[in-house]
């Protein structure tokens, strides 16, 4: 039951309309079984692993607050490891089999295991690593209601693909149950609208092309050259990831819960270390506390700072999925920052950073970390380690530009967006629309937004959201 | 002391109810309530001022699958004549191509044939378009509908992908569940569903193109189009015809390509690919879906005091790779059983199984137009005249 369909759209308007209706208790209690109804449309044997986890999760919470010392830290060391053994078996198993077979020149067919991934397990076995983490950390109190708890992994917004929501950020939501105001109402409204956009408009449009790259076919007829292919896929992740997101957080807010953003215009960053304040930011953050912090951060010597960027950015890759050229992918990053570091550093010591940082300047740093960004999207989109090759190969020579002349949306549509970007800086024209703009102008908005829709809408494409995969 | 205790001492514990006060309920919703139902209206308000309201379609691509229904009826509205008895001819474009609606007349002014063909339709869009010709209150003699008697379709026809696009135009709120139901596949209902809920979501790519070049579209609509509705009713056919080729008993099928040229010879080699047998149930399935929609039609035809008159469509230009006639398929049996409808019988054209009446290998040329004319025309009107006062 995803977001583009008209089945989960019924579904949540009947779930706000029952949550409305019911009071506190009955309303959490209500939306955990709404929840898990969502989780099972995928396969009804995911929730009692959802809810496995859950317990166990909620157990040890408990068991961690009640201890001090060793106690309490072996406690969080045993979470921490359930998690990541849930996360390692269903996710991780069959890898590390075939890379040990391919090692040592065995055959892993007959080793591998049949088993189906669970949606969304990266993302609640890292919440449940994350509540323990903060309990052992005093930063919070063990939660006692089990309902509560039961609600932070599953509520259902978030459930599938983030984000990653923090237990400090959403428990005190739990403890008084918000007034909808308008402004939420719109705000909600909004997000939900220019989630659908993005993910059924714009990333559906470019996902067919990089499909197609990928996969060696053609696109309406045409070959799709290197640099059309990884383009479109820079363009696809984004906008349908941003898009799952803001209809997320859209859904969430229409129920009364806040999630923090998860995307701030990450292509529009003057440098890596930007980027990676403003892509996914629930993971970036989760990487930083949970690993990056335990590993010692920035307290240590330059070198072992370096070696644990390199760490945290390669585990982050592994996370997306069971590949080598995701860990590629992420130690790419991981290199790209510490570049980036030693850069600033020699250019704040040169004294050139006030040149460096000049407003003019900022078009050729977006335009360069763009494309370095995109770049890195090859060995995360290319199915093997030999098709990264190929297409990085293939990248370096002359662009063939038919195929933008054939299909304008691969200009138009990025050129549309920054246009917007830039006119809607700091989102004020978005701001505006929910707080002060007459009913009229918000109703014709979203009239137009859902003519847009309507219009550009490519349903027929038949993508699934990216990070479903994850 | 617990704390329980002091909750209970002095009261009994009453069970709150589940359900908030409509206050709360009121707060918590009201917002969003107005917000999507505004929203939802105001959407609703302009896409029926567009679509349902007939206007967008007027400027539909002409050669659009919604476009060709649309065409259709302007066709009925351009030729209909309320002092004629008019006969409605329906079909696909092997009807378009093989039925003259001057030459079926006869000469006989009395009679008004018109075709109201759409090409890559099914009986499911033909019972759709007699619904709206009815709804819009044309009065007719006869319908009459030309189809194969056993499809050979290597699909169900119940999920044709052409017929959401082609009702369009004739479906709407009214149609929401049922018309979604008369598909199997899933994938089907939802784009069922979408013409009859959200028409712009179904005319989108007709859109794009209009978007794209909207001089190319309203010379096609206003130009192209009128002419086309002012020669349509005396179009004479294709002039060419299929090479008159020999075929094997067995080995290499054919013998002899005699004059063909390569786009004929592609023909052929794509008639002898679709030779193979459909299996039973697809048969079986075919055959109910065509029973289904004629008696659907029949059954507006009877309140009309119209008839319905089914007639076979040769099956193809090359008599020997075709088995026998064989007797009319259960469907059509129990249809000719109905008061008002007559199945015309299997063989009625079998000498139109020739190259020489088709230009390609599914459409009837000029020779095989005019034939089909003279002999179904002939036929209808004899019924009609059959059924006329004294």
């Amino acid at each position: 039951m995803m977001f583009d369909t008209l089945a989960y759209w019924l579904f949540f308007a009947c779930a706000l309309v029952l949550l409305a209706a019911l009071r506190d208790r009955p309303s959490k209690i209500a939306l955990v079984a709404l929840s898990y109804v969502f989780y099972g449309f995928w396969d009804v044997r995911f929730c009692l692993l959802l809810a496995g986890s859950t317990l166990v999760n909620y157990a040890f919470g408990r068991l961690i607050d009640t201890r001090e010392g060793p106690a309490r830290k072996r406690m969080v060391t045993l979470a921490v490891a359930f998690n990541l053994s849930v996360l390692g078996f269903f996710k991780y198993a069959n890898f590390f089999i075939e890379s040990f077979a391919g090692a040592f020149g065995l055959d892993p067919a007959g080793a591998a295991i049949n088993i189906i991934l669970p949606v969304g397990i990266s993302f609640f076995t890292f919440e449940g690593i994350a509540y323990a983490v903060d309990v052992y950390r005093r930063q919070l109190r063990a939660v006692r209601d089990p309902v509560d708890f039961s609600l932070f992994i599953a509520f259902f917004p978030h459930l599938v693909a983030g984000p990653i929501i923090r237990p400090r950020d959403f428990f005190p939501q739990l403890a008084q149950r918000a007034a909808l105001t308008s402004e939420d109402s719109r705000w909600g409204m909004r997000e939900i609208l220019k989630g659908l956009i993005k993910k059924v408009a714009l990333a559906n449009y470019f996902a067919p092309i990089a499909t197609a790259y990928f996969a060696g076919g053609s696109h309406a007829g045409i070959a799709v050259p290197a640099w059309a292919g990884v383009f479109a896929f820079s363009m696809q992740i984004y906008f349908d990831f941003s898009g799952y997101t803001d209809i997320a957080r859209g859904c969430a807010r229409l129920l009364g819960y806040r999630f923090p953003p998860n995307f701030e215009r990450p292509y529009l960053s003057p440098n890596i270390t930007d980027f990676w304040r403003r892509w996914h930011i629930s993971l970036s953050f989760w990487l930083r506390d949970y690993i990056y912090i335990s590993l010692g951060g920035n307290r240590v010597a330059l070198p072992r700072v370096y070696l644990n960027i390199l760490i945290v950015m390669a585990l982050g890759g592994l996370w997306h999925g069971a590949s080598w050229n995701f860990a590629i992918w992420g130690l790419y990053h991981g290199l790209l920052l510490v570049g980036h570091r030693l850069w600033r550093g020699a250019v704040e010591r040169t004294g050139a950073a006030r040149a460096v940082d000049l407003p003019v300047f900022a078009p050729l740093w977006i335009a360069i970390t763009f494309v370095i960004v995109t770049l890195g999207w090859v060995p995360f989109r290319a199915p093997t380690l030999v098709a990264t090759q190929v297409t990085l190969v293939e990248l370096v020579r002359w662009p063939d530009l038919a195929f933008a002349v054939a299909n304008q949306g691969m200009w138009l549509i990025p050129l549309a967006t920054l246009a917007f970007c830039l006119l809607d800086r700091g989102r004020r024209i978005q701001d505006w629309l929910v707080e002060r703009a007459r009913l009229g102008v918000a109703v014709a908005t979203g009239v137009a937004a859902l003519f847009f829709l309507e219009i550009f809408a490519r349903i027929d494409a038949q993508v699934p959201f990216v990070y479903f995969q994850f | 002391m617990p704390r329980s205790a002091v909750i209970l001492r002095g009261r009994l514990p009453i069970a709150r109810p589940m359900f908030d006060r409509f206050p709360a309920i009121r707060a918590r919703l009201g917002a969003t309530a107005l917000l999507v139902l505004s929203i939802g209206s105001a959407w609703f308000l302009l896409e029926s001022l567009v679509y349902r309201s007939g206007a967008y379609f007027s400027v539909a691509e002409p050669e659009s699958n919604a476009g060709a229904v649309v065409r259709a009826l302007l066709v009925l509205e351009h030729d209909y004549r309320p002092d004629a008895r008019n006969v409605l001819v329906f079909g696909d474009s092997r009807v378009a191509e093989g039925f003259p609606p001057q030459g079926a007349a006869g000469g006989d002014a009395t009679f008004n044939f018109i075709n109201l063909a759409v090409p890559g339709s099914t009986a499911r869009t033909w019972y759709y378009l007699l619904r709206e010709v009815d709804r819009r209150g044309f009065d007719f003699d006869a319908v009459v509908v030309g189809t194969l008697y056993r499809s050979t379709h290597g699909q169900p026809l119940a999920d044709w992908p052409l017929d959401a696009a082609h009702a369009a135009r004739l479906v709407g709120l009214r149609d929401v569940v049922s018309f979604p139901a008369t598909f199997d596949d899933p994938a089907m209902r939802e784009r069922a569903r979408h013409a009859t809920l959200f028409p712009a979501l179904a005319l989108r790519q007709d859109t794009l193109a209009l978007l794209e070049s909207p001089r190319a579209r309203f010379r096609d609509v206003f130009e192209t189009r009128p002419a086309y509705l002012e020669a349509v009713r005396g179009y004479p056919g294709r002039e060419e015809n299929m090479p008159g080729v020999r075929f094997a008993a067995s080995g290499d099928p054919v013998v002899e390509w005699a004059s063909a040229t390569n786009g004929q010879r592609l023909e052929v080699d794509a008639i002898l690919a679709d030779l193979a047998p459909r299996p039973p149930w697809l048969l079986a399935a075919n055959d109910a879906f065509l029973g289904k929609w004629l008696g659907s039609m029949a059954g507006i035809a009877r309140r009309r005091g119209a008839r319905l008159i089914v007639y076979p469509l040769p099956r193809g230009p090359y008599r020997a790779l075709l088995p026998d006639h064989p007797a009319l398929p259960s469907s059509l049996q129990s249809l000719a059983g109905e008061a008002g409808v007559v199945v015309l019988p299997p063989d009625l054209l079998a000498e139109l199984e020739a190259p020489r009446f088709f230009f390609d290998r599914l459409h009837a040329n000029r020779a095989g137009r005019e034939r089909t004319g003279a002999v179904v025309g002939a036929r209808v009107r004899e019924e009609l005249e059959r059924d006329a006062p004294p």
